[in-house]
């Protein structure tokens, strides 16, 4: 993977470019603020780009905002967004734009490498990565938004996962029953919340956070 | 004999009778100074008030009244040892007409001119009275030497007889006029001071603030600082939360982040014992993360900062066991001080919700009626909470007094629980 980073911090700039190159990624651009976030994007076309939300000028969310203007103007870069702590309308923003290529993950992710790897890979071929924290606020914040309320605790377990990015297999795994099991559970989720069923993974996750965001 | 002396006699050793004397004795020019310029202002503006002229003249006059309190206050604060603090600056604001408008209606400028009135009548009355105390005093104590030094006065003759003042006769006025000079040193500072207080009145009814106002500024000028200190102390933690956020937190992500490489790398080799302390030292640094979040998150929330209190609650609200559904009306940011009091009184009513309620879903409901922020929580659960056993409710009060707001628990024995928190926020 090809992959421009956008991080104010030097240490985790580094850090994270060192691990990426561990995996045989390579970092082709690594900023320190947002302002080039997208001439450079456009200069190097990566198959990836990384933003932390907190950057400089101001430390509130120029990187979310830069990730959102870059999403508009080129909605097939995969970004990966970082942040320190979880705000479900930055991840709401972010979504707005499209399912396909994004992720939400809290900073401290990057510490379970692998994982962090896994997920940016994901964001990279088009799939979603959402901090499960992110998904838990997303669904509490819905709880009473009514369609929600239908499901059976199980249920909302697998759509959790489901919004997380994970898929039908890694979803079976996690809550350890059979893939049968799963697909009833998500057949069940679409029918309740009245959502015509499709194979793409992205396209359950918008219409779970559509939902969510109503 | 001593103690007699002493308490007559005394005050002369001290300054406040001749300073006093000197107060009531520049009264009369003072007054004459004062009166001239007021009267002389008043009757040019009365005069000229039916040209353009008038006016400006006459305001220019209110507000050289204004000058006559620091001035007077200063010579009261030298010879009387009267601190009389001075009025409230006049700041008047808008057009031209306005400011002016501002300055006749000015209270303190026309009690200077007033004053000014008042200084040149009693100004000639206490420099007469001090004058004449002064020198019949000095004349009867010194009558000895008078005596002394001046020829036997003229036989006299009243009806044929001829009065003829010999040795007795002189001595005994010489002594009688001694023991009255006596009397009227000792008595003399006394009616000094007696004079002085009328001048120390004056000052006091017409040159500075009265009690009530002196009490009202400074109600303002505390209400003012404890505003200021609160506001400082809601900036200084958020600058704690940032310098956290910006400093350990990321140096301990990249230390995470630099263990868990290594503890990749470690899989594939067989040194069991030294990955086994890596993967230890990974988790450990996983866990000060959290904890480190958890910290700052009780000291001032980055997404309060960031996003503001909506949000901020709806993310107490996400990690509470309970369910909680949050309804807000805030269409802007509220000042940052309320911003954070309303937040903890979310925090602490959303714990004791997790914690005693045992309740199934409880609400949030954030709303601003007529400048006022109104947190309100409520839960389904038993209710019977007490401030004492809710334990940081107390705190909590203690938090809502800070920035005059209130806060009312209703909890009756079966619950429901309702906790209302009201933050002044002034918009």
């Amino acid at each position: 993977m090809r992959i421009v980073i956008a991080e104010d911090s030097v240490l985790l700039r580094e850090g994270i470019t060192r691990l990426l190159a561990e995996y045989d990624h390579e970092v082709v651009a690594a900023l320190g603020d947002a302002s080039e976030l997208l001439a450079t994007v456009e200069a190097h076309a990566p198959d990836l780009v990384i933003v932390d939300v907190r950057m400089p000028p101001t430390h509130t969310d120029e990187g979310l905002r830069a990730a959102v203007e870059l999403r508009a103007v080129r909605p097939a870069t995969p970004v990966l967004v970082l942040s320190q702590y979880v705000e479900e309308r930055y991840a709401a923003e972010l979504l707005e734009l499209g399912t396909v290529g994004v992720g939400y993950l809290l900073k401290e992710r990057v510490a379970d490498v692998r994982e962090f790897v896994e997920a940016a890979q994901r964001v990279a071929n088009g799939g979603t990565a959402l901090d499960p924290e992110v998904v838990s606020q997303l669904l509490v914040r819905s709880r009473n938004a009514g369609p929600l309320d239908a499901l059976t605790p199980r249920e909302r377990e697998v759509l959790g996962l489901m919004a997380q990015g994970l898929s039908n297999a890694a979803i079976s795994a996690a809550l350890v029953v059979s893939a049968g099991a799963v697909e009833k559970h998500i057949s069940n989720i679409f029918t309740k919340l009245d959502l015509p069923p499709s194979e793409l993974e992205h396209r359950r996750v918008l219409a779970v956070l559509r939902y969510v965001n109503e | 004999m001593k103690r007699f002396v002493q308490r007559w006699y005394g005050p002369y050793a001290g300054t406040q009778v001749w300073k006093e004397s000197a107060h009531l004795l520049a009264d009369m020019f003072v007054g004459i100074a004062l009166f001239t310029v007021a009267i002389t202002m008043l009757s040019l503006s009365a005069g000229l008030l039916i040209t353009l002229v008038g006016l400006p003249l006459l305001v220019l006059t209110v507000a050289m009244g204004r000058l006559v309190s620091p001035m007077e206050r200063g010579r009261a604060r030298g010879l009387l040892d009267l601190e009389l603090p001075g009025f409230t600056p006049l700041a008047p604001q808008g057009n031209l007409w306005q400011r002016a408008k501002a300055i006749l209606g000015d209270g303190p400028g026309w009690l200077g001119i007033a004053y000014s009135m008042t200084m040149l009548w009693w100004g000639t009355v206490a420099f007469t009275v001090v004058v004449t105390i002064w020198t019949v005093a000095f004349s009867l104590v010194t009558a000895p030497a008078w005596a002394w030094i001046s020829d036997p006065p003229p036989p006299f003759t009243i009806g044929g007889t001829t009065f003829r003042f010999g040795g007795w006769a002189i001595a005994g006025g010489v002594v009688l006029a001694l023991l009255l000079g006596l009397m009227l040193v000792a008595l003399l500072p006394r009616l000094v001071h007696w004079l002085a207080n009328v001048d120390r009145a004056l000052v006091r009814s017409m040159l500075a603030p009265s009690e009530q106002e002196q009490l009202e500024r400074r109600v303002s000028e505390l209400q003012e600082s404890r505003d200021a200190s609160v506001e400082s102390a809601a900036t200084e933690l958020r600058r704690i939360e940032r310098d956290l956020h910006d400093g350990a937190q990321q140096r301990l992500v990249s230390v995470a982040m630099n263990l868990g490489m290594a503890k990749e790398r470690l899989s594939d080799e067989d040194d069991p014992r030294t990955r086994e302390l890596v993967t230890q030292a990974h988790d450990e640094a996983k866990q000060a993360i959290v904890e480190l979040r958890d910290l700052v998150r009780g000291i001032h929330p980055a997404v309060l900062t960031d996003r503001g209190l909506d949000a901020a609650v709806s993310a107490l609200a996400a990690r509470c066991p309970v369910p909680v559904q949050v309804r807000s009306d805030l269409s802007s940011r509220v000042p940052a001080a309320c911003e954070s009091t309303a937040y903890f009184v979310v925090a602490e009513a959303l714990t004791n919700v997790a914690k005693h309620s045992r309740a199934t879903s409880a609400t949030v409901d954030l709303t601003v009626r007529e400048g006022v922020l109104v947190v309100t929580i409520s839960d389904d659960g038993v209710g019977g909470a007490t401030e004492a056993a809710a334990g940081g409710l107390h705190g909590l009060r203690d938090r809502v007094r800070a920035v005059e707001g209130r806060l009312r628990l209703a909890s009756p024995e079966g619950g429901p629980t309702t906790l209302i928190a009201e933050v002044p926020c002034g918009s």
